[in-house]
């Protein structure tokens, strides 16, 4: 459950917001938000879109780097939404 | 088993007896840390008059500690080895130590040699931030955040002083605890709202407060924003309880540095204790020391610009002229940078790995770019407790439309945090359209600029390469784009008024070949930076922070902080020669630009103008100016008059101004009484001039007119004549066409033998500012009236207007007074002595006196050029407050001593009273 979370949420940032960029360079741990590749504008993408993907509601104070800084904790993240 | 868990038990039920050496040497190292640094902390009155108690205390407090250490060592715990040796042994570690350390040394030196910002900082904030990092550093981790605490109270002590530091904390602990009633969420908002509505009356000065005007902008900045997010953060839970506590809270409210800047970060709480000794202890010192350095370099910087390329916007008339005022004005951010940088890196040295907050905003491509960059934590701030939630609220609505309306709704609530911030630090609501279309602008920037990044995409990579040419020449032409219109919004932000601003614009002559050389410029200048930039991130991409070595990593910045130190140091600068000498001392004095010296002048002739914004050193001074610390002319001291005059000082007024007595005789005169007709074989000389010459601030006693009529009749009286009379009819804020029209009703009347008239550097633009005010009145003067006429001013024009006009004939208007004045004296066998001081005082202006001299000399006066006269004082405090530029009666005394002194060798060749004294 949690890896077929990752590999989509890895699937889909890569398609929005890294085009073209190697995908064995972005791994689980990889920081998103801290390291300037997920900014206010496409964190909103992308909480829309686990929203959307896994029936799942983010509320706002979640969007922060504890929860959407890296592929491991959004899946942590969605897990514990759909627990 | 068993006696592993009977030694267990021993270990950690310890037996009093044995641990009180160890508090009795901690209570020993207290007592004498206080008494060393009572000075420091203001608490030094509280030894005995002559701190007779503060050495026999630090010596009953180290034989105290030597006392604990003895027998914590022989029959105690011995922890103070457990504590010491760990530190002692880590033998990198102690290096790395000392080498932050000195750096913070050196940095310490290099403030207080340059005068950085204000004493507060440079004299109390920085040494306890110099010693209390070593004691911080040595203490084992649990006791630090509460060390931190102490710390930070000492420093809000040592600057606030006992009562208004006593409400401070009072104040804080209250709407803090309000925070954790044990009630529902929506009730404490409420019994806060209650207590900031009764906090904003007493700002407003509908209720009275015991505490000072100081403490408003610091309480202000303390709490405004910061209980706020406290609030947010409780209320999601968003800080991990292991990470958050008493210690915690009370450190992120009595945050160090904070009682030094009004204007500080608006840190977040989740991210200030989540970032608490988050890496290696040594790296966030050391990150925290390259930060403050930073932060020194801006404000050298900021100095640079304010001291030599400010122009005010009387000034601008052309192409060039005008990119220096939008490119300048735009420029003074980095005195904000500066702060913010001297700030977050202080925070470092006690653990708080905060982020960078200010981030080469200079180089941003696009106005979000700009928006991430120019203030990292308000950006945060916002896109947290107001973006985040509208958009997340709309969840229905269509992804276009959310953004519009949280982005919308983000730059509203900046807007209206800005004017609360200012109305708290300065205790007036900012409402002007000026600002509100400065919010609007940039609100509107980002929007278009985000709804474009939501439609292409913005490129983002993993791993950052070498930027190629093309990369680096598209970054120049965005960024320099977002620069130009940046400085343009900018000076629509710091103008008084939406006409004004236009006017500015409208009014240059625009030259397109020069105003395209000036973008040239502005490219290649952000083109060279931006090469650098990319270079030198390409070279940290390729060798990260994190892999480097401590050293490694600190010795570039302790290499530029040992520089700097030995740039500050004279003996070192003088060997660079005179010319770059001068220029480093220059920049070492910590003054405002000459336009804010004027306007700050001009604050006692005029109305508060234009210091509304943050630009300007100005709003400062004057957020610490006491409420009924009024110029004359707001004072019952005077009345009006119909006529040029405006108004003259009430006979036998009996009052007080600028905090001393003011008392004037039965002729409207700040002075002694006397009669109208001299006593026989009296010498009498008239003074004419404005408020330095009245004494605004300064008893009768203390000013120069006083000493100086006492001190010639104790060395000159009964020589050639028998007394010397000196009367003053100065008046505050009196112009030259003031002062003639006093001269011609007044001053005759009473038979002087000589008249002083005192003009001050600049008195020339005060003249052109004063017609334009006296445009719409009758004019006596035919002369007068005719220069007017052929400047073209006109009955209700804009000042700055009037300023422009008068330009080309400020020096003619100057002229045609002194030569009437002259032409008067002449007449009446009155010895015409025209003096010059400096317009500020403390400074020496007298490049700005050339013209001046030249006109009085012309006209006939006798000249006293004494715009050196604080010179050799340089560096003394002069004037009556740091608000208020009259001098004091130390530089009463010098302008007496001095006037003696010229008066001596002028009676060589132009004969006045001395010829024949005793």
């Amino acid at each position: 459950m949690t890896e077929a979370t990752k590999a989509t949420v890895k699937d889909y940032i890569l398609r929005e917001f890294l085009p073209g960029e190697n995908p064995a360079a972005l791994t689980d741990s990889t920081p998103l938000i801290s390291g300037g590749i997920l900014d206010s504008l496409s964190t909103l993408k992308l909480v829309t879109f686990l929203e959307e993907k896994f029936g799942v509601q983010i509320e706002a104070h979640e969007a922060d780097v504890e929860h959407l800084d890296t592929i491991t904790n959004i899946a942590a993240l969605v897990h514990a939404k759909k627990a | 088993m068993a006696k592993t868990e009977t030694q267990l038990a021993q270990k950690t039920t310890v037996s009093i007896p044995r641990i009180l050496p160890i508090y009795a040497f901690v209570a020993g190292g207290a007592i004498t840390a206080l008494a060393a640094g009572a000075d420091l902390i203001g608490i030094a009155g509280l030894f005995g008059k002559n701190g007779d108690w503060q050495s026999k205390l630090m010596l009953s407090g180290l034989v105290i500690a030597a006392i604990g250490a003895a027998l914590d060592l022989t029959f105690g715990q011995r922890g103070l080895l457990a504590w010491l040796k760990p530190i002692v042994l880590d033998w990198p570690g102690l290096f790395k130590f000392l080498t932050i350390a000195a750096q913070l040394g050196l940095l310490l030196v290099i403030m207080r040699t340059c005068y950085l910002e204000h004493n507060a900082f440079y004299e109390k904030v920085m040494p306890l931030v110099f010693y209390g990092f070593i004691i911080h550093h040595l203490l084992p981790r649990p006791y630090r955040l509460t060390f931190f605490i102490v710390l930070s109270l000492a420093a809000f002590l040592s600057v606030l002083g006992f009562a208004d530091s006593a409400w401070l904390i009072g104040l804080s602990l209250l709407l803090i605890g309000i925070c954790h009633l044990p009630i529902a969420f929506a009730a404490r908002v409420a019994i806060l709202l209650i207590a900031a509505g009764a906090l904003t009356a007493a700002r407003f000065g509908y209720m009275p407060v015991p505490w000072t005007k100081a403490l408003w902008p610091i309480l202000a900045s303390m709490l405004m924003f910061r209980l706020i997010i406290y609030l947010y953060d409780l209320k999601h839970n968003q800080v991990p309880p292991d990470k958050a506590g008493f210690a915690h809270t009370l450190s992120y409210f009595f945050l160090l540095p904070n009682v030094a800047f009004p204007l500080f970060p608006v840190v977040d709480y989740s991210t200030f204790c989540q970032t608490y000794y988050d890496d290696d202890d040594y790296r966030i010192y050391q990150t925290g020391i390259k930060w403050m350095f930073w932060g020194v370099v801006h404000l050298l910087i900021y100095r640079y610009i304010n001291y030599y390329w400010i122009i005010s916007p009387e000034k601008v008339h052309d192409t060039g002229t005008l990119v220096q005022y939008l490119v300048t004005n735009y420029a003074l951010i980095i005195r904000i940078s500066g702060q913010f940088h001297l700030i977050i890196g202080i925070l470092h040295l006690f653990g708080f790995n905060l982020l960078r907050i200010m981030d080469l905003y200079f180089l941003s491509t696009g106005f979000t770019d700009y928006w991430r960059r120019v203030n990292v934590y308000w950006k945060e701030f916002i896109q947290k407790l107001f973006f985040y939630p509208a958009y997340c609220r709309m969840r229905k609505a269509g992804n276009m439309t959310k953004l519009v309306v949280a982005t919308t709704w983000g730059f509203l609530i900046t807007w209206f945090f800005h004017a609360y911030q200012w109305f708290w630090i300065r205790g007036a609501f900012l409402l002007s359209l000026p600002d509100i279309l400065f919010w609007l602008g940039i609100g509107l920037l980002v929007l278009t600029n985000s709804i474009y990044e939501t439609k292409y995409g913005r490129k983002r990579v993993l791993v950052k390469g070498k930027a190629t040419l093309k990369e680096i020449a598209s970054k120049t032409l965005r960024a320099a784009g977002v620069f130009v219109v940046m400085s343009l919004l900018w000076s629509l932000w710091i103008s008084p008024s939406l006409a004004e601003w236009i006017d500015l614009i409208s009014n240059t002559e625009v030259s397109l070949p020069e105003l395209g050389m000036t973008l040239l410029l502005i490219i290649a200048g952000i083109g060279s930076a931006m090469l650098v930039n990319e270079k030198w991130s390409a070279r940290s991409t390729a060798a990260p922070k994190s892999r480097l070595a401590f050293f490694r990593f600190a010795l570039p910045t302790a290499a530029a902080i040992l520089l700097l130190y030995f740039l500050a140091q004279p003996a070192y600068a003088f060997r660079l020669g005179a010319k770059a000498s001068d220029f480093i001392a220059e920049l070492k004095m910590d003054r405002l630009n000459d336009r804010d010296a004027v306007l700050l002048e001009r604050g006692y002739y005029e109305q508060l103008y234009n210091v509304h914004s943050f630009n300007s050193q100005l709003w400062e001074l004057y957020a610490k100016k006491p409420d009924d610390w009024k110029p004359l002319t707001e004072t019952d001291a005077v009345r009006k008059t119909d006529d040029l005059m405006k108004y003259e000082i009430v006979p036998s007024y009996v009052g007080s101004l600028l905090d001393v007595p003011f008392k004037a005789n039965r002729w409207g005169m700040r002075d002694d009484d006397y009669e109208q007709t001299p006593p026989p074989n009296t010498y009498r000389i008239a003074l004419l001039g404005a408020s330095v010459i009245m004494g605004s601030g300064v008893v009768h006693e203390e000013t120069f007119e006083h000493l100086l009529e006492q001190r010639l009749n104790r060395e000159h009286a009964k020589g050639k004549y028998d007394k010397y009379e000196i009367l003053n009819f100065s008046v505050g804020g009196y112009h030259i066409i003031q002062q003639l029209m006093l001269l011609e009703n007044k001053v005759l009347a009473f038979q002087p033998n000589a008249i002083f008239c005192f003009a001050h550097t600049r008195d020339e633009n005060r003249t052109s500012g004063y017609l334009g005010e006296i445009a719409d009145l009758e004019i006596p003067y035919g002369e007068l009236r005719e220069i007017m006429q052929r400047a073209g001013l006109t009955k209700k024009m804009k000042h700055k207007k009037t300023l422009q006009l008068l330009e080309p004939f400020k020096y003619e208007i100057m002229s045609w007074a002194y030569s009437r004045m002259v032409r008067i004296c002449r007449e009446r066998n009155i010895l015409p002595i025209w003096i010059c001081l400096p317009s500020a005082t403390g400074r020496n202006d007298s490049i700005y006196a050339t013209e001046l001299v030249r006109v009085a000399t012309e006209a006939g006066f006798g000249v006293l050029n004494m715009t050196d006269v604080y010179d050799s004082e340089a560096g003394a405090y002069l004037q009556v407050a740091p608000w208020d530029t009259h001098p004091n009666a130390k530089g009463h005394r010098l302008i007496a001593n001095r006037l003696y002194a010229e008066l001596q060798i002028m009676d060589k060749t132009i004969p006045f009273a001395f010829s024949v004294a005793k």
